[in-house]
């Protein structure tokens, strides 16, 4: 042990057990310096010391060995995005439904069952509406067309 | 003068050092053209274990590897591909030819397909079989990196005296009288267009 | 399977010498002339119900024992409502292989066509775009052409080598 036990052991039923002391638990530091100064030396260690050649080629953007086409930050159209943001508010929909109907209709003790089976039914239905009215919404907007 | 240590000592313990390194840990870039890519596969599966040997790293991008397996034909559509590649890796690389495709064309003697990928890019190893057992690959692997362990430098000095290309000295009697005369048809440049296009 | 309501058809429309037909086992051919080529597909399409073009691929006759004109065209034809297949033949000859493209008739024509030209060099008319599909665009020769020497006139030889300084 480097550092001495200072504080005085505490007595519990079992017997004598050793204080807390941050200082005990130095070898996590040591540790995790070790783990930040390793990769941290290999890559600082191979950028010094390594042969360099900068050809056009090597800086050339890597599309498989075939001539790249076009910026590598290409737009794309905000369709894609509608598309997706619909699918996430279908897909959170059945991640409450799920749980819900299985603890209301299945598993779970009768007080569960009761409450999930009529307040909770409401609130789900309120959810749906909300969703449906989403659903609407976007489809008036022509989201689904595809332009 | 006489208590002076040799300047070389530090630079030739460090050669050492690093190609000690670099052997141990080849990361390789497969470029699986047809079957032998399934023996590579095998070879660095968990049954035969490239691991062992400290180049299990499939990297599928030239910046992140150095050493290049060949495993598979090469046809003229590829070649500018292989080329392109080869050059995109940083230094140090070397490039083994994996199969009798990739080292001699194999049965493909066809007007599409290139008789060996040394007449286009340098090759460290050839390994034979068609297509070749894992243990052979990882026999090349372990004669390459025998070679990297007492040719290797720090800076990838052992390569600059290279300048003409590692193609067999004995290709120009293999190629027959009509093989030798070159169809028109501007296939030089195919390889760097992008660099010639860029300056 | 039988092909005579397709000829009766083909005998009505072309007359009884505006075509030839030979076979082989289960392989029916209509053989025409080059100028017929293209009304004969576009009635086949049209009337006989060959709404499939499933393959077109050409030959190369030359040196080929009894054999009067160079490349043979082969247009590989199914009816999918019936399974019914026929093949249309034809020959063009050099020193200028030309034919007209069926591409508005089938779409499916398009690379077949491209595949036949950078082949053997036969030139589609009509064609929306025929540049080489499987050789490099650097090629300058059509490979199964029966006179281009097996292993090639050395265009696999034309890449740069690259030593191991350069790289």
């Amino acid at each position: 042990m480097l550092f001495a036990q200072t504080a005085t052991p505490i007595q519990t039923p079992a017997g004598f057990e050793p204080a807390f002391e941050l200082t005990n638990y130095y070898p996590i530091y040591l540790y995790l310096g070790f783990c930040l100064l390793i990769p941290i030396a290999a890559i600082v260690g191979t950028h010094i010391l390594n042969p360099k050649k900068k050809t056009a080629v090597k800086l050339m953007p890597y599309e498989s060995g075939m001539d790249p086409i076009g910026p590598a930050r290409h737009k794309f159209d905000v369709k894609f995005y509608l598309i997706a943001i619909l699918f996430l508010v279908f897909d959170v929909e059945l991640l409450f439904l799920y749980p819900w109907a299985v603890i209301a209709y299945g598993e779970g003790n009768d007080a569960w069952r009761a409450n999930f089976g009529r307040i909770v039914f409401w609130e789900v239905l309120v959810f749906l509406a909300t969703l449906a009215v989403a659903y609407v919404y976007a489809w008036r907007k022509g989201v689904f067309k595809w332009r | 003068m006489a208590m002076r240590p040799n300047e070389n000592f530090l630079i030739s313990k460090l050669d050492w050092l690093a190609s000690i390194v670099r052997a141990n840990s080849l990361w390789p870039m497969p470029f699986a053209t047809a079957c032998c890519g399934i023996e590579l596969m095998a070879t660095a599966s968990s049954r035969y274990d490239l691991a062992r040997f400290g180049a299990e790293v499939m990297r599928f991008s030239p910046r992140q590897c150095d050493l290049m397996i060949v495993a598979g034909r090469v046809v003229m559509k590829m070649v500018p591909v292989l080329q392109r590649i080869w050059l995109q890796m940083p230094e140090p690389k070397w490039c083994i030819s994996m199969g009798a495709c990739a080292s001699s064309g194999g049965v493909f003697d066809a007007y599409a397909t290139v008789q060996g990928i040394d007449r286009f890019i340098p090759v460290d190893a050839y390994v034979p079989g068609c297509p070749p057992r894992p243990e052979q690959l990882i026999q090349s692997i372990i004669d390459l990196q025998d070679r990297i362990k007492k040719t290797g430098t720090l800076m990838a000095k052992e390569f600059e005296q290279r300048t003409e290309p590692d193609r067999p000295k004995t290709i120009a009697l293999q190629m027959a009288p009509t093989e030798r005369v070159v169809a028109p048809g501007d296939f030089q440049t195919s390889t760097r267009a992008w660099e010639e296009k860029k300056t | 399977m039988s092909h005579e309501s397709t000829l009766t058809k083909l005998r009505e429309r072309f007359g009884t010498d505006g075509f030839q037909t030979s076979e082989f086992r289960d392989n029916f051919r209509v053989i025409v002339k080059v100028e017929k080529v293209f009304e004969t597909l576009k009635f086949l399409k049209e009337s006989c119900g060959f709404n499939m073009l499933a393959e077109l691929t050409a030959a190369d006759y030359l040196y080929y024992p009894n054999a009067r004109d160079r490349y043979g065209v082969i247009y590989g034809l199914t009816n999918t409502v019936t399974g019914e297949r026929l093949f249309v033949k034809t020959f063009v000859n050099d020193p200028d292989p030309v034919l007209p493209s069926c591409f508005p008739i089938w779409k499916a024509a398009d690379w077949l066509e491209r595949e036949v030209f950078d082949m053997y060099g036969i030139v589609f008319e009509g064609h929306p775009d025929l540049r080489r599909i499987l050789l490099p665009e650097e090629f300058t020769s059509f490979p199964l052409r029966k006179d281009y020497p097996l292993r090639g006139l050395g265009e696999r030889h034309n890449f740069p080598a690259i030593p191991r300084a350069e790289s």
